[in-house]
């Protein structure tokens, strides 16, 4: 029996990208929005924070809808 | 600079090289331009104020104004609060007025436009093109510019001389003209907006200015209308003994932008001169304005002799709901300053922004710094304020942060930084922080700091003069309030920065 030949990107390898990509893309919009909203004097800590939170949720949402 | 004027210069060095070693490391626009002038009389009395209202075609109710403010300037007391000093000035020995002979009436060509005049425009960097319509000539406003467009109205002593682009901001419906025309063509705006944000008492150089002013700005945008260039004013004393008072009147309608431009210069002399000028910023329901300044005023020279005395009071009225100000000043000339661009958080949710870079070299006294009094609900307000001190000169910031009862969930965050470059030198801060609510927040962050040797044989390490490097050092120490100015003054203002702390070290 061949082996069947390895797909390039398989589903389980990007939906286990997601769960470390999108926490991090979170972080940084978290951080970009805070530099160019300055004037809400939004805490760093709490929008990178929130920004990592938001995205790892996205991810969870997006693995257990495809996984 | 007197050294090198005793050298002998070797032979083969041809006169430009000669002339660019004696113009580095002085004032740049300490020239004075040759002009015939007509002046008032000296002194300032009903009839000096009378006088300026007839040469500015003025209208009953102006010289009535004026007069009023003069009577109270007559019985107020000339502040001594600030931590500056300086002989007492004679109001009575000096000129009030002072215009060139050739701009009695607006010349119609480039032709009959007096050729010093031009030149003078031409050595103080405004290009060829800016000239004829800075000259009035019809049709030139319509030629294409390069590059970005920026409008100018250039006022020299006692006169605005011209103002550029006015028929493409009319096409958008901006008033942008000199204050005296304002008066003549749009009294109604004048009428209603005048005095309301910085009354004719309201302090002893700013009720002086509101009798004797004599030209400024005034720009108008209508509601919903986005400035389609930048604006800007260019403050040029040439005249000796004459003092500049002018007024700028900024109007934002609802739901519109504005980015206003201002700079300065001042012949080198060893006397001192007075300008006390008076800006008014009215800002409606969702407009926003920015106001930029590099005040570059002749500093007088290393011994603390000459220079200009600027005694300015800026105010911004944010009246509508979620109306913006910024403020971005680069304080570099100027024997004593003495200034705080203030913002009144009126409306709600309105923002107040306040960046300030302040150097002093040699003997110069600066006093300035903001105040911010926030009225409405939900108000926020910011000041970054980086005071520069070398030689033997006095920096002082003075801030008020004002939270009024109703001003509730309303937030300020103030950081002020100091350097210090030389042991002679002081900087000095003097905070107010007022909150009358519990809901409010306010921020306070100082730090006084020398330029540290470190960082100094480091970058000597890498090929740069001692000069060089304390500009470097000097530069990131000013950048958050670099970053905040319009690109065109950005580059200026870094340099200006530079020339400004030489012979600051060694």
């Amino acid at each position: 029996m061949t082996p069947k030949p390895r797909q390039r990107f398989r589903k389980d390898d990007v939906l286990t990208v997601l769960g470390y990509a999108l926490p991090v893309l979170g972080g940084l919009l978290g951080v970009a929005y805070v530099n160019t909203n300055y004037m809400d004097f939004i805490n760093p800590v709490w929008a990178v924070g929130g920004g990592a939170l938001l995205g790892w949720i996205i991810a969870r949402v997006i693995r257990k809808t495809l996984g | 600079m007197a050294a090198l004027d005793q050298t002998q210069v070797k032979e083969g060095v041809d006169q430009e090289t000669v002339d660019a070693v004696r113009e580095a490391g002085t004032y740049k626009y300490g020239w004075e331009t040759e002009i015939e002038m007509e002046y008032a009389p000296k002194g300032v009395n009903p009839d000096i104020v009378r006088l300026i209202s007839d040469k500015n075609q003025e209208p009953e109710w102006m010289t009535e104004w004026r007069l009023s403010a003069f009577e109270r300037w007559t019985k107020m007391d000339e502040p001594k609060w600030a931590m500056v000093s300086y002989p007492e000035i004679d109001f009575q020995d000096q000129y009030y007025y002072a215009r060139p002979k050739s701009m009695e009436e607006k010349p119609k060509s480039l032709d009959d436009v007096d050729p010093k005049l031009l030149a003078t425009y031409e050595k103080l960097g405004i290009p060829l093109k800016e000239q004829k319509i800075l000259a009035g000539v019809e049709g030139a406003e319509t030629a294409p510019a390069e590059g970005r467009k920026v409008a100018v109205d250039a006022v020299f002593d006692s006169v605005s001389v011209g103002t550029t682009f006015q028929a493409e901001l009319k096409k958008a419906g901006v008033i942008f003209c000199s204050i005296s025309e304002a008066i003549r063509e749009h009294p109604e705006l004048v009428k209603k907006y005048l005095g309301t944000v910085v009354p004719a008492s309201d302090n002893f150089y700013a009720t002086l200015n509101s009798a004797v002013f004599s030209d400024g700005s005034f720009v108008y945008v209508p509601p919903g209308v986005r400035c389609p260039m930048e604006l800007s004013t260019y403050f040029r004393i040439n005249a000796e003994n004459t003092g500049q008072f002018e007024r700028t009147l900024i109007i934002a309608d609802k739901g519109s932008y504005v980015s206003y431009l201002e700079g300065c210069t001042a012949p080198q002399r060893d006397t001192t001169q007075l300008h006390a000028a008076v800006v008014e910023i009215i800002i409606e329901e969702d407009a926003e304005v920015k106001y930029s300044t590099v005040q570059n005023w002749y500093p007088g020279d290393e011994n603390g002799k000459g220079g200009i005395y600027n005694f300015v009071t800026k105010r911004a009225d944010c009246r509508g709901d979620r109306s913006k100000v910024m403020w971005t000043q680069v304080e570099t000339g100027s024997a004593v300053t003495w200034k705080y661009p203030s913002c009144i958080l009126r409306g709600d949710d309105s923002q107040g922004e306040f960046y300030s870079i302040a150097i002093a070299n040699n003997y110069q006294q600066a006093d300035t710094g903001t105040k911010m009094v926030h009225l409405g609900k939900n108000t926020k307000s910011r000041i970054v304020s980086k005071g520069i001190s070398a030689g033997k000169a006095q920096n002082t910031y003075r801030g008020l942060v004002s939270m009024h009862p109703k001003a509730k969930d309303s937030r300020n965050y103030t950081q002020c930084d100091s350097l210090l470059i030389g042991d002679k030198c002081g900087a000095h801060t003097v905070p107010y922080i007022e909150v009358r609510n519990n809901s409010s927040r306010v921020e306070h962050e100082a730090t006084t700091s020398k330029v540290d040797d470190d960082q100094l044989f480091y970058c000597r390490q890498r090929g740069m003069d001692e000069e060089e490097a304390v500009a470097l050092v000097v530069n990131g120490f000013c950048k958050d309030v670099l970053q905040a100015l319009p690109m065109e003054f950005a580059m200026e203002a870094q340099q200006l920065v530079a020339i400004s702390l030489e012979g600051s070290v060694g």
